[in-house]
């Protein structure tokens, strides 16, 4: 099969680019001395001193990552609890119940975000993180189930026989064997789970309260009345620490992969 | 054989979330959209099909007609843009594959509004383009080009591009390669053997990625809101509206509506693509 | 002597179908015993069952006189190389072989003594460190064998662990294999449908069909005495034909079959009797004069070149057909030439014919 040609590849970077370009925009405006306008009126960090100064995004803050942490932590116990049993078993409700388990991510947000308002408003759960933190579980679980049941399926489960007839017992060869094997797609579908939690708008906008506002339904507030260079600024902190994140990974990775080449190729 | 055919308990915790915390939120919000409104309790317990009478009244026809069009025009947008790019993608070497492909997730781990912001700036009177093209004197007054239908379906492509691209792009990798030869080898041209057999072969790629980028579309209020303004809002605004005016059972209907969309476009993928689930999305 | 492993009447069902149809069957200290059968026989889950990994729902198995039927696998001291090797993909080849060891508590300097010694045995030396995911199918194979023999097991169980190789890969394995249980005084359930392999390997060989056992005995007895049309079919290429028994006198038996009558060497069948005739091809001589030991004539229909061998196939007066491999003595017959076809009493094999 032949390779792209140059054209083809021109358009895949003029995708990337153009997909990059509204977050280069922001980052960039982010140290435009300006306070409003697209005239680059000289270099400054007066926004970021000023967000800092200001302290009114950290509460919410602290809630998305409280939140964020809190949701993928229970999504990532409850769905790979399920996805450990379901990937080997056939069962006659098993397709019922999947495609209800995954229909949070499957409908537009918005139902969901008014269904747990009108339910939670029913029992009388009203404000704080609890209906956040149950509202977020819901749509987090689909993610780490559908990642960690493709791995488990991946995995030969004559792998497990094998420890048990090595002297494991069911414990242990669950702890030797397959836990460190599903565990990186645990943690990324934990990851993910985390990132679409602290991406939340819409379904949050309707369980926030005055204890629990979000840093995205507070953002969302104040762009209804315009851009203001200091969001700006804090678009450009919170994608700094997220490509942070994803840049050291990518390094460990890579270094263990560099280590481990050179041991292969002895 | 080796499937066990008993209930497994581990499952437990997540039937009995989708139990308690699906299958009831949505139950329960249907049964609401049956019921009347009512200023002081928000609705009474009496049944009536008002709701979804005055839904399908004159009233909200157009505004359901620009709802589906903005997410069907952002649906083809998607797909125009991102099928060529999965294509090509997939030919790339493997290194230069895992870096595009990094690329493309990133902005799945980076925040949604954040993204929106750029295209406001990039758009409104006093934007960037507006700037530019007044600097060069292209232009004397500025484009409107913010808060219009086109400025949502932007906004919304911009959104979900990826969700079209990943699963194309899962297709497009494990496409053979040599069925495509060999349809060549047999005499198709390159166009010919690319629409009937790679086109064929990624339809649930496609399939699974147009209910990927429809699908939140109709609810996704918050770009209609901020880049669309009152001239192109959506179902989703409506019914934010209503929540608002405090008028839930017809909030509901209007949800309800939406939902059943939704789900006729997922049986469709279904009926299509023979799969279960999504193609593409783990 | 008491054998180290005995199985008295195991049963075992699958969703109300019977796999396992009541097998009993004992494994010396130092044997090699091979389940021999096509695939859906039921011998995977009869290792299954030895392992530990399966209960059988009636029957025992006895692990030196006791019953360890309830046993999981992890009490047992039997290990297993499986089929697709199921090496730990996130070890890397010495803490895949130390897995059990470290699961015993052996001492690390004791631990890493036995890993170095192993390995060297299967002659993967130098390639602790190498990730089992990089390695080659013969040395995941050499991994697996290592795995399981380093913990000393009482009993190795086998699954089809060369299936997977190439030929000639498959041959060389077979060696070092043998080597290595013969050398450690390992006691082996070996399961394979390859009846070249099992012939080669085993001191006893259990041949299975359908969740039974057909004939259980050694290599030789199986493949030069077989108790049945299954077991003379299924090992090795056979000429069979039914015949019956004409009269036994002075330790040969005649046998009346269609097409001439054959002798065989007294394997005790009354006169009258219906019996199964098993010829093996190289044992089948053709000749175009009529030589000692012939028993009918036919005209030669094809010949086929396979190298070290030529099979023919002989055309005979009823209809039917008998192979040969052997080459005649003088002149090779021709398509079409009228042949004599003999065979030595002593390789003629008689078995009880189970339908009539």
């Amino acid at each position: 099969m032949e390779k792209p040609s140059v054209w083809g590849k021109l358009y895949l970077a003029l995708i990337l680019f153009l997909l990059y370009l509204p977050i280069l925009v922001v980052a960039a405006y982010s140290f435009n001395a300006a306070s409003s306008g697209a005239q680059w009126t000289g270099f400054t960090l007066s926004w970021y001193k000023k967000l800092l100064e200001e302290g009114k995004y950290t509460q919410p803050l602290l809630h998305s990552i409280e939140l964020g942490l809190l949701s993928a932590f229970l999504a990532g116990v409850i769905g790979t609890a399920a996805a450990l049993s379901a990937a080997t078993r056939a069962f006659k409700t098993k397709g019922v119940f999947e495609s209800l388990s995954m229909l949070p991510i499957m409908i537009p947000e918005i139902i969901l975000g008014i269904s747990f308002m009108s339910m939670f408003a029913l029992v009388g759960l009203r404000g704080g993180m609890l209906p956040l933190v149950l509202a977020h579980t819901t749509f987090c679980i689909p993610y780490v189930y559908i990642i960690v049941k493709g791995r488990i399926r991946d995995l030969d489960p004559s792998v497990i026989e094998a420890a048990r007839t090595l002297g494991a017992t069911k414990i242990r060869a669950f702890l030797t064997v397959t836990l460190p094997i599903i565990l990186p797609a645990v943690l990324s579908g934990c990851l993910l789970s985390f990132a679409m939690s602290f991406d939340d708008v819409i379904i949050s906008s309707y369980l926030r309260g005055p204890t629990s506002e979000l840093l995205p339904t507070k953002i969302y507030a104040a762009l209804k009345l315009g851009v203001t260079p200091d969001v700006n600024a804090l678009f450009t902190l919170i994608l700094g620490v997220m490509l942070l994140l994803v840049a050291t990974m990518a390094v460990t990775l890579q270094i263990r992969k560099i280590l481990q080449r050179k041991v292969d190729a002895q | 054989m080796k499937q066990e055919k008993s209930f497994p308990k581990f499952l437990l915790p997540m039937y009995l979330w989708a139990v308690l915390l699906v299958a009831l939120p949505l139950g329960y919000f249907i049964f609401l959209s049956f019921l009347k409104q009512d200023m002081t309790y928000g609705f009474t317990l009496s049944f009536t099909l008002d709701n979804y009478k005055r839904i399908f009244s004159g009233d909200y026809q157009d505004m359901m007609l620009r709802s589906v069009a903005i997410s069907g025009l952002t649906t083809l947008l998607c797909f125009t843009v991102g099928y060529p790019f999965s294509y090509i993608m997939s030919r790339l070497s493997g290194r230069a594959r895992s870096v595009v492909m990094l690329l493309i997730v990133i902005p799945f781990y980076t925040n949604s509004l954040l993204r929106t912001t750029g295209i406001i700036t990039l758009l409104s009177s006093n934007g960037l383009i507006n700037t530019l093209l007044t600097h060069w004197g292209w232009i004397k007054e500025p484009l409107s080009l913010l808060y219009t239908p086109g400025a949502t379906v932007v906004g919304m492509v911009y959104s979900l591009l990826p969700f079209m691209i990943l699963p194309c792009y899962s297709v497009c990798q494990k496409l053979d390669r040599q069925t495509v030869e060999a349809a060549r080898d047999l005499g198709a041209s390159r166009v010919r053997s690319f629409f009937t057999v790679t086109l064929p072969l990624t339809l649930p790629g496609i399939l699974s990625g147009c209910v990927l980028t429809f699908v939140p579309t109709i609810g996704m209020f918050f770009i209609s809101d901020l880049l669309g303004g009152a001239r192109s809002s959506m179902l989703g605004n409506i019914i934010n509206q209503q929540i608002n005016g405090r008028n839930l059972p017809f909030a509901a209907a209007l949800s309800v509506v939406m939902l059943a969309m939704a789900l006729l476009f997922i049986g469709i993928y279904r009926a299509f693509s023979g799969k279960s689930e999504l193609e593409g999305i783990a | 002597m008491e054998p180290i492993l005995a199985l008295r009447g195991i049963r075992k069902a699958f969703s109300g179908q019977a796999i396992l149809k009541g097998i009993d069957l004992s494994v010396e200290q130092g044997g090699f015993v091979t389940l021999l059968g096509p695939s859906g026989c039921g011998k995977t889950t009869l290792l299954r069952i030895i392992s530990g990994l399966l209960r059988p729902e009636e029957g025992k198995v006895f692990f030196r006189g006791e019953d360890i039927t309830a046993l999981p696998p992890e009490k047992r001291n039997f290990t297993t190389v499986f089929q697709g090797y199921s090496l730990f993909p996130h070890m890397n080849v010495a803490q895949n072989v130390a897995y059990g060891l470290k699961l015993r508590r052996i001492p690390v300097p004791e631990r890493r003594e036995r890993v170095a010694q192993t390995l060297r045995m299967v002659r993967m030396e130098g390639m602790e460190k190498r990730r089992v995911t990089q390695l080659s199918g013969g040395q995941q194979q050499r991994v697996a064998i290592a795995r399981a023999v380093v913990l000393n097991p009482d009993v190795l169980l086998l699954d089809e662990p060369l299936g997977a190789l190439d030929l000639k890969l498959r041959r060389e394995m077979q060696a070092e294999l043998k080597e290595l249980a013969s050398r450690l005084r390992l006691s082996c359930v070996y399961i394979t449908h390859d009846q070249e392999e099992a012939l080669n390997l085993s001191t006893k060989i259990i041949v299975m069909n359908e969740g039974k056992i057909m004939q259980t005995g050694t290599p030789d007895e199986v493949f030069n005495h077989p108790a049945n049309r299954f077991t003379a079919d299924f090992i090795g290429d056979s000429n069979l034909y039914e015949g019956t028994v004409e009269k036994t006198r002075d330790g040969v038996c005649a046998v009346t079959l269609p097409f001439g009558t054959v002798f065989a060497a007294d394997q005790g069948f009354a006169a009258g009797q219906k019996v199964g005739v098993c010829i093996r091809p190289d044992d089948v001589e053709l000749e175009k004069s009529s030589a000692a030991g012939s028993f009918c004539r036919g005209v030669v229909e094809s010949r086929a070149y396979f190298g070290s061998v030529e099979k023919t196939t002989v055309r005979l007066a009823d209809g039917g057909v008998i192979h040969s491999n052997r080459r005649s003595a003088g002149e090779q017959p021709a398509v079409g030439d009228e042949v004599c076809v003999g065979v030595s009493p002593s390789r003629v094999a008689l078995f009880r014919e189970e339908r009539v």
